[in-house]
């Protein structure tokens, strides 16, 4: 297959990769690029362990082309914060335990994000229907809900600070 | 035990949240061989359910620029035969060898492996392959008179399977009410989030798998038998695994396959299991026929039990899934029949999904109590105070702790039990309102555990076992208990597990890890202690009785305070113990004790019901559970809700549907194999009475985790029924079982 150069915007550094056409974004993401924080899960868009974020809007990367994210800014898990300085929402899911096995977090917390900057005070039902496309199986969700309610309300008043 | 202990039981946030959080946990899929990719590998898959494989065509593969190889049974001895069990090293899904012949058993066996450059091209060339079979008459659907029917002795915990003790029928006929009913429960897939995958580099005759397996030494053992190593050869490396529910416990065809064609290409290998080969390649729970019978006198007190379950087994796999255990030891009764039978059906093999036996054996039992209170005219819970009992039924033997009376209390206090009123009676708005509830037990088990117990220069403590963390929280509670014995924070203590270099701990399966480090932890702590005093003696000082703490790089007893950096000599670097507890509980061929170990527990649920669409609801559901202690209130909490949300899943919405002429799982997606999202759950309520059982182990701890699911469904079809009178026998409950019936 004719291999093309595909010019992207990742966590706000440019790449260029080489990939066929049929190739999957979140494949060259973890293969190409070594950005393995966001996960197969399903292969069909269900689960969203491999949300990542593409030109403002949440993305499951399983069921897009690598080669449709040309000229996109992509940001991943990795683009949200670091082990040693952890993004709010990362340390309030880190805190209220909105996590078990991780393997859905990336997904989940890269989708949370995009959720905030959507609705900066989301109800609770809100969350719940705004995450509805994240597959959890450990936790029931419960403390995934009070993770994203608590960073808002953190990040919300760290805005009227600076205000 | 520190009963005002700042560490056991307190809500510590859970250690590896950091690398959770930001991508950085690597789970089996994520690692890298040192040098260079790996191949990436595909399955091929049998089409058909029973027969042969004539052939391959894989004319169209060798034009594929980046196939690399194809492996098949016509590859010779890639695989060494593997007999299961062997002398008990370890424990296989299936008692067959990959690739040892062309038989096949069931669709979705596999049959062949596609190595290549990417996985794009693996997948197209597994497509590629074209395979020549020659079927036999396969045997498919359930009811189908010519399959084989079995009657296995015993589960694979050892305990019977076939138990009968007084006269059923002389009980039948001092009752007074009768229940007698058929349940049926669906086939289930674990489903959890990460699916099986394993990297396989070798180095010369060593072998390192990066394998998302819920038991590192398991598979260790496997794969050097059917790779033909010394065990000490291979190394199995599992620092995350996203969650397993069961399928990822015994080791499965996929593990040693890869490490197979890894040896056979000369490079690493990874494969990656798609989510539908998750449906046929590492067990499910089978679909359960029981037919349940409950006789009491006017008292409500049981005179009679029997449960007869009917499931099936595959060709290759002998999971049988126990739903009697459960009846056999939980309500007072002296006349009793448990039985199980599988037939033997050309479908994939089934294994332990979260509480087997248990999840589906208590929704018929509890059911059947529902109904045996209803004719009664009791309350379901004093139905099941009536025939509570101190006694282990099995055995006769006490139980070593049980305090299921309070979780019943407890449970109908905050859910609002006198809130409850008579069948499709409770209106509210469009809705219909029941409540119902369900008891809920677990075996206690433990495993033989060893563990090494370190400290270094700085004053840190280092605990490592080959035991792993699946997402229970293992990470956390081990730097608990390490941090208890010797007087510190968790954050002073670093865990090193997933790793079967390790010394060795059991799978993560049965609710039984923490339970058995608990012991080994106990006994490695005592041993580190131990070396440490004499240590402090050897150099001139005199420790006193008090225990000894370690602390802010210092080692404390009483008065005596001595930097760390002083006691290990610069030459060593650090002080290593090892200890550990040979002891096994609840397995039968177990330490010989007086007492009987469970988990007891009460899920009380509130369902509400749409009278005109019949959608099924649950607002409200709370959990109360006697586990013993618990060693971290967060991560215990969170194990209870999960559980929990798993059986609304087993209660309204899970269902693999197998087609019986082909053979084929149906709907092997999470687009058509429905789990609980964000939207389906709301806030449960989850209490832990907290009370240690020491005679387990000396953390007091029984563990937990798959109780949460027991009783769950039963809850909900009580519920259910107690809204609209209608009584489901069945899962999962759907709104087309109610539309029709539902009270106007």
């Amino acid at each position: 297959m004719t291999k093309q150069i595909i010019k992207m915007t990742v966590n706000g550094e440019v790449q260029e990769v080489i990939a066929e056409p049929r190739e999957l974004l979140i494949y060259v993401l973890r293969e190409k690029l070594g950005m393995t924080g966001p996960h197969v899960g399903c292969e069909t868009s269900h689960c969203g362990a491999c949300t990542v974020d593409i030109d403002g809007k949440s993305v499951k990367s399983c069921t897009m082309f690598a080669a449709q994210a040309q000229g996109a800014e992509i940001t991943t898990i990795e683009g949200l914060g670091s082990p040693d300085a952890l993004h709010v929402l990362q340390e309030s899911f880190k805190e209220h335990h909105g996590l078990q096995c991780g393997y859905c977090t990336p997904g989940m917390i890269t989708r949370a994000h995009r959720l905030l900057e959507e609705n900066p005070d989301p109800t609770e039902e809100d969350v719940r229907i705004g995450m509805a496309g994240n597959i959890c199986r450990c936790t029931g969700y419960q403390n995934i809900v009070k993770s994203i309610l608590s960073a808002a309300a953190e990040m919300n008043a760290s805005k009227e600070a600076a205000q | 035990m520190n009963v005002n202990s700042t560490v056991i039981g307190k809500p510590i946030s859970r250690v590896d949240g950091r690398l959770k959080t930001t991508g950085a946990a690597r789970y089996a899929a994520d690692h890298r061989p040192v040098e260079g990719r790996p191949l990436h590998a595909v399955l091929v898959k049998s089409s058909i359910a029973s027969g042969r494989i004539t052939g391959f065509d894989l004319s169209a593969l060798q034009s594929m620029s980046g196939f690399v190889r194809f492996v098949s049974h016509l590859d010779g001895a890639l695989i060494r035969t593997i007999k299961n069990p062997v002398d008990g090293a370890f424990a296989a899904g299936e008692e067959y060898t990959p690739f040892e012949n062309d038989r096949v058993h069931f669709v979705g066996q596999h049959i062949g492996l596609v190595v290549a450059q990417t996985l794009e091209v693996a997948e197209a060339a597994a497509k590629a392959v074209v395979v020549d079979y020659e079927t036999s008459a396969a045997r498919i659907e359930f009811a189908d008179p010519t399959a084989e029917v079995r009657q296995p002795d015993l589960y694979n915990t050892g305990e019977e399977l076939q138990v009968s003790r007084g006269h059923v029928e002389a009980g039948l006929v001092e009752a007074v009410e009768i229940v007698k009913a058929t349940y049926t429960t669906p086939i289930e897939h674990h489903n959890p989030i990460e699916p099986s995958a394993t990297l396989a580099v070798w180095d010369g005759d060593h072998l390192t798998i990066y394998d998302a397996t819920q038991g590192s030494v398991n598979d260790k053992n496997y794969v050097a038998f059917g790779m033909s190593v010394d065990p000490k050869n291979v190394r199995v490396l599992n620092p995350f695994i996203g969650g397993g529910f069961g399928c990822k416990g015994f080791t499965w065809p996929h593990t040693l396959i890869a490490a197979a064609a890894a040896r056979a290409v000369e490079q690493p290998v990874l494969l990656v299991l798609s989510r539908k080969d998750m449906y046929t390649s590492c067990g499910h729970r089978p679909y359960t026929e029981q037919e349940v019978t409950l006789a009491a006198d006017a008292d409500g007190v049981l005179t009679a039990t029997r449960h007869r379950t009917q499931s099936y087994r595959s060709l290759v796999g002998d999971h049988v899934e126990p739903c009697g255990m459960t009846t056999a030891m939980l309500y007072q009764c002296d006349n009793l029949e448990v039985t199980h039978s599988v037939r033997v059906l050309n479908r994939p093999s089934g294994t332990p999904l979260r509480s087997p036996g248990e999840a589906p054996g208590t929704f018929a039992l509890e059911s059947a109590m529902d109904e045996l209170a209803e004719k009664l005219g009791m309350d379901p819970v004093d139905l099941r105070r009536r025939n509570h009992t101190d006694i282990d039924q099995r055995n006769g033997r006490k139980w070593s702790s049980k305090h299921l009376l309070e979780c019943y209390d407890r449970g109908a206090e905050k859910i609002g039990w006198g809130r409850r009123k008579a069948p499709g009676q409770w209106r509210d708005g469009n809705d219909l309102v029941g409540l119902g509830m369900a008891t809920a037990c677990y075996p206690g088990y433990r495993m033989p555990t060893q563990t090494r117990l370190t400290l270094d220069r700085d004053g840190t403590l280092h605990v490592g076992v080959a035991v792993q963390d699946i997402g229970t929280g293992l990470y956390t509670v081990l730097a608990q208990m390490v941090a208890e014995r010797f007087g510190t924070s968790p954050e002073n203590v670093r865990v090193l597990i997933g790793d079967s270099d390790l010394p060795p701990g059991p799978l993560a399966g049965g609710s039984m890890t923490t339970a058995s480090v608990a012991a080994a932890v106990d006994d490695g702590c005592r041993a580190l202690s131990e070396k440490l005093r004499a240590r402090l003696v050897d150099m001139g000082h005199t420790p006193g009785n008090e225990p000894l703490v370690i602390d802010g790089g210092a080692l404390r007893s009483g008065p005596l305070s001595v930097p760390a950096a002083e006691v290990i000599p610069t030459d060593v670097h650090e002080i290593v113990a090892e200890g550990g507890s040979d002891d096994t509980y609840g397995f039968t061929g177990g330490v010989e004790t007086d007492k009987s170990f469970y988990s007891f527990g009460a899920i009380f649920a509130e369902v509400r019901i749409d009278r005109d669409f019949g959608i099924i609801r649950v607002p409200k559901m709370t959990g109360v559970f006697d586990v013993g202690r618990v060693i971290n209130a967060k991560t215990a909490r969170s194990q209870m809700l999960g559980g929990m949300t798993f059986g609304i899943g087993m209660a309204l919405m899970e269902e693999t549907f197998i087609d019986d002429k082909t053979g084929r799982f149906v709907n092997p997606s999470l687009g058509e194999y429905y789990v609980p999202v964000n939207a389906d759950v709301n806030e449960f309520d989850v209490e832990m009475l907290d009370i240690p059982d020491y005679d387990f182990n000396p953390f007091g701890a029984r563990g937990l985790g798959e109780i949460s699911n027991v009783g769950a469904s039963a809850a909900i079809a009580n519920a259910v029924y107690n809204a609209t009178g209608i009584r489901v026998r069945h899962l999962p409950i759907r709104l087309d079982d109610l539309l029709e019936d539902l009270p106007r």
